[in-house]
């Protein structure tokens, strides 16, 4: 079979791959091995866009849905929270930094953000993704759901902060992971009442560590809601997690 | 009926409403906080009404005790407009009244009172009183009709009394109350090798002393005493012109005042002569910390006998006189805690609660008190990146420690889970902490989980000698090591700290000494009955592997050897990961194992294939159990300990991890008297339990106190 003339790759889905010709050229073509691979992976990576798109498309659907669900508005609004606290709470900020000088308590620099393993070593803020209350395939379900987020919008870092130890759909696809024990299994233990300063003081330390610019709540059916629990103070209110001391 | 039986018509909201401002900084916030959780714990539904009291114009957010209570779930927030019915309505503080209410105020109560925990006026009030008793009481009548008032203490009831207001005045004081389980702490030593005085208040000059013979009299300057203060003390050393080097002062809120209370001996308050404190809410968490306290003699009829009254001159005379007799200070220190249980604990409140409306409806439910006498809490770290063993020792000495200490694990995922099915109080370390090179971050985890917990000692397992010198200079309370000896040598400790040394079996060469090993925390099943439970085919030699570490069940390299033994007739067990089944497909006729603990199942096999990690070479050794040691995962010791184990007769090992030698082996443990012979040398090792033994280094780590100058009495 012959062919002639330039190839360009929307031709590659209609047209025999054996029958590319360079530019400019016409004369019978008798395809060597070397091009005929070539014209495979091209074939193949055409396959692949393709398949992408349809993907993007998808995602493009997921992403409609979750900013149109009452999660995602309420974790919204918990950044337009935190951020107009940040703007606006610079002096506070200066003084709070002044006071831990003069305590002499020790600071955590910056740059100890954790970095990421493997396919989270990209930059962009922490997204914190509250999966509170959800039990196991749920999670994965989440996780699935922020992966292909992921894979769009790959300029955000996702963490996860989850009441349970069966948090493997989050672990195996690599990200980190921030565990609060929660109250109804803190009871078992310790104390109700000392369960507040508990979550108030870890959610400081992960607030301190990951720096998050937005917070999403993921809804779980076994646990009050994460709100309820006052599990985001120390993130619209910083110096919540500052102490817990009895003030005279 | 109504949901309480008292009357038909009548369905109450909550048993009891209290209503205050909820911003307070103060005592007033921390007492509402003690009776809520007083009353969650009895069943008694608690209510919290807001209402804004106006001298309280600055913006601040709610008490964070309050938001620990709500957060807790032990009452509920009630928007102040809400129509509420309860069985008690409690208003605290009468200055929400000194001006009229703006909203409207919907509560309906069986009783109401008004505590009243703050005179109308004091010597530091100037012209303008707190507030109008009068005003007051006619306002909280047109709201809520004619009600009684609840003075916090004498004080208080002198103040009103002689305001000269006809008030309606309960007959007996509302005191404040404390968890006193909160706050106790050990007192059979000293802080320090001369008294520690301590003080915690505001540093505002109302709670100083305004002589400086006075100030210098309760707070000395020299070195014979040490002074340590809680709250700041600008008021004080501006009136002295220095600050003295024995004092040791502490900013506002810049230490948990339990904290602070473990860093002294005794407590000493004097104020201003000017001021009334209305109840001083920090002398009875001083005194329900054990410190014998000290303080000026008007506060006599308040505190009762639980303290030493004096003036501010014979303060020294005193400390010296109970710190140079340890048995009458902790004669003191005793029956100050037994007073405040007594006269200022939960029982104290819940009686007048039961006086007011009778018992609770429902029955306590799951709200958990503290202990009387809490058990020192201590951290239990594994840093292991893979395997179960470290988590599992660490399991088994938290078992061990029952009713003496109280532990919380901190190890990596998934082999925490292990922690968990135990039942106990565990956190994982993340990934990303034990990959960090320099441990920094993985210190910093372990450090902010003890000072959440509030531990007085962190025992540390497995050897990560980064961690645990970087541990030993910072965590501020004693640093126990625990490690598994090493086959190979080495693995040496961190100075100045307390290190444990597991023996192993398979390296030891003392012939005959004492090996001990972490006790299993169930006992050990029989192998049929083991058999039956895992429902193993009979008749068929059964080989377990357990793999190489906590994801074990994804090792594929024991596959070839699986197939092999199959072909031959085996029944092959593999060991499933922990927390979760695994996806992957095993070669067919595989048995998937998931029990827990694995030591409890090891008698129904004959043969197990494993890694020569220390734990399970401990269990396989301690079951009598023939095995062939594999080193794989932790190259180093395990393959030391694996030739070290062969050498004994304890067990057959193979060099490298190669198919053709392991088929080899295993093979050869196919023969029932090469598993008689290694059954038969297991018996022959002496196996301690090293459990009790490790509990006693961790118990006696925590009662030195160590780094907290340890003087003992």
């Amino acid at each position: 079979m012959r062919s002639s003339g330039r190839c360009d790759l929307a031709d590659l889905s209609t047209r025999s791959a054996y029958n590319v010709a360079a530019e400019g050229e016409k004369h019978d073509f008798d395809p060597a091995p070397e091009q005929f691979a070539i014209a495979r992976t091209e074939e193949e990576l055409r396959a692949r866009l393709r398949l992408e798109q349809a993907r993007g498309a998808a995602l493009e659907r997921d992403l409609e849905t979750l900013r149109s669900s009452e999660s995602f508005r309420i974790g919204h609004a918990l950044v337009e929270g935190v951020q107009a606290r940040l703007r606006w709470n610079v002096l506070g900020m200066l003084r709070a930094a002044g006071e831990r000088l003069r305590r002499g308590r020790p600071t955590r620099e910056a740059d100890a953000r954790p970095q990421a393993r493997g396919g989270r070593a990209r930059g962009g803020r922490v997204t914190m993704f509250v999966a509170w209350g959800v039990e196991e395939s749920r999670l994965e379900d989440y996780a699935s759901r922020v992966e292909r987020l992921h894979a769009v919008l790959v300029e955000f870092r996702p963490l996860f902060v989850v009441d349970s130890l069966e948090a493997e759909p989050v672990r195996r696809r690599g990200y980190p992971i921030e565990y609060l024990v929660p109250l109804t299994e803190w009871s078992k233990y310790r104390p109700a009442h000392e369960w507040g300063p508990y979550v108030t003081q870890r959610m400081a330390e992960v607030g301190r560590r990951h720096q998050p610019g937005a917070v999403v709540i993921l809804e779980g059916a076994s646990a009050p809601s994460a709100l309820d629990q006052g599990l985001l103070n120390p993130i619209l209110l910083p110096s919540i997690g500052a102490g817990d001391d009895n003030q005279l | 009926m109504g949901r309480y039986g008292l009357c038909p018509m009548t369905t109450y909201d909550y048993d009891i409403v209290l209503l205050s401002d909820l911003r307070y900084p103060g005592g007033n916030s921390a007492s509402l906080a003690e009776e809520i959780k007083a009353q969650a714990q009895a069943g008694y539904s608690t209510g919290l009404v807001h209402l804004r009291a106006p001298h309280m114009v600055r913006r601040r957010s709610f008490n964070r005790k309050i938001m620990h209570c709500l957060s807790a779930g032990l009452a509920d927030l009630v928007p102040p407009d809400r129509q509420v019915r309860a069985r008690a309505l409690v208003i605290r503080q009468p200055r929400l009244f000194t001006e009229d209410i703006s909203m409207p105020l919907r509560i309906r109560a069986d009783a109401t009172l008004l505590v009243v925990n703050h005179p109308p006026v004091d010597g530091l009030c100037g012209l303008e009183p707190y507030y109008d008793p009068a005003a007051v009481r006619d306002r909280i009548a047109d709201l809520f009709g004619d009600v009684p008032w609840a003075p916090i203490g004498p004080l208080v009831r002198e103040a009103l009394l002689d305001s000269g207001v006809a008030l309606n005045l309960r007959a007996d004081d509302w005191v404040n109350v404390v968890d006193v389980a909160e706050w106790w702490v050990d007192r059979s030593r000293f802080r320090s090798d001369r008294p520690v005085i301590g003080r915690h208040s505001r540093a505002h000059r109302s709670k100083w002393p305004s002589a400086r013979s006075d100030l210098l009299g309760a707070y000395p300057a020299d070195h014979g005493v040490a002074v340590k203060i809680l709250g700041g003390a600008d008021p004080a050393i501006q009136l002295l012109g220095f600050e003295p080097a024995s004092w040791t002062v502490y900013p506002f809120g810049s230490l948990a005042p339990q904290r602070f209370l473990r860093e002294i001996d005794f407590f000493v308050y004097y104020h201003h002569p000017g001021w009334i404190e209305a109840f001083g809410r920090n002398i009875i968490e001083g005194i329900a910390s054990g410190c014998p306290a000290i303080l000026p003699p008007h506060f006599r009829q308040v505190f009762g006998p639980s303290c030493t009254y004096a003036e501010p001159g014979r303060v020294r005379a005193e400390v010296e006189r109970l710190y140079g007799d340890p048995q009458e200070y902790r004669s003191r220190s005793e029956a100050g805690v037994s007073y405040v249980e007594e006269h200022f604990g939960a029982t104290r409140h819940l009686r007048r609660i039961r006086d007011l409306i009778g018992e609770p409806a429902v029955a306590p439910g799951s709200y958990r008190t503290g202990e009387r006498r809490p058990l020192p809490r201590v951290l239990l770290v594994s840093c292991e990146r893979t395997g179960a063993g470290s988590v599992t020792r660490l399991v088994r000495l938290a078992a061990g420690m029952g009713g003496r200490l109280d532990p919380v694990l901190l190890g990596p995922w998934p082999a925490i889970g292990l922690a968990h099915q135990a039942g106990l109080l565990c956190e994982p370390i993340s990934d990303d902490e034990l990959d960090d090179v320099n441990d920094e971050r993985l210190v910093q985890r372990i450090l902010d989980t003890a000072a959440v917990h509030g531990v007085e000692a962190i025992v540390l397992d497995v050897h990560r000698s980064t961690a645990a010198g970087r541990l030993a200079a910072a965590a501020g309370v004693p640093l126990v090591l625990t490690a598994p000896q090493s086959p190979s040598g080495g693995g040496g400790g961190v100075a100045s700290v307390v290190t444990v040394r597991w023996d192993d079996p398979s390296g030891s060469d003392d012939g005959g000494a004492a090996l001990r090993v972490p006790s299993a925390r169930e006992e050990p099943l029989t192998g049929e009955a083991a058999r039956r439970m895992l429902d193993l085919p009979e008749g068929q030699i059964a080989l377990l592997c357990p793999g190489g570490d906590a994801r074990s069940i994804a090792t594929p390299r024991l596959w070839p050897t699986a197939q092999t033994l199959l072909a031959a007739g085996w029944a092959v067990a593999f060991v499933e990961p922990l927390l979760h089944r695994s996806d992957v497909r095993l070669p067919e006729g595989v048995i998937r194992v998931s029990a827990r603990p694995l030591a409890r199942y090891l008698r129904a096999f004959d043969v197990v294939v494993a890694p020569a990690g220390y734990t399970l070479t401990c269990e396989l050794v301690a079951a009598g159990r023939p095995s062939l040691l594999v080193p794989f995962g932790h190259e180093g010791d395990r393959a030391a300990r694996a030739m070290a184990a062969h050498e004994r007769g304890l067990a057959l090992a193979v060099r490298e991890f190669a198919e053709a030698p392991i088929v080899a082996a295993a093979e050869r443990l196919g023969d029932p008297a090469v598993r008689a012979q290694l059954t038969e040398a297991c018996a022959g090792a002496r196996m301690e339990d090293g459990i009790p033994r490790a509990v006693d280094a961790v118990e006696r780590a925590v009662r030195s106190g160590r780094p907290l100058d340890p003087v003992g009495i």
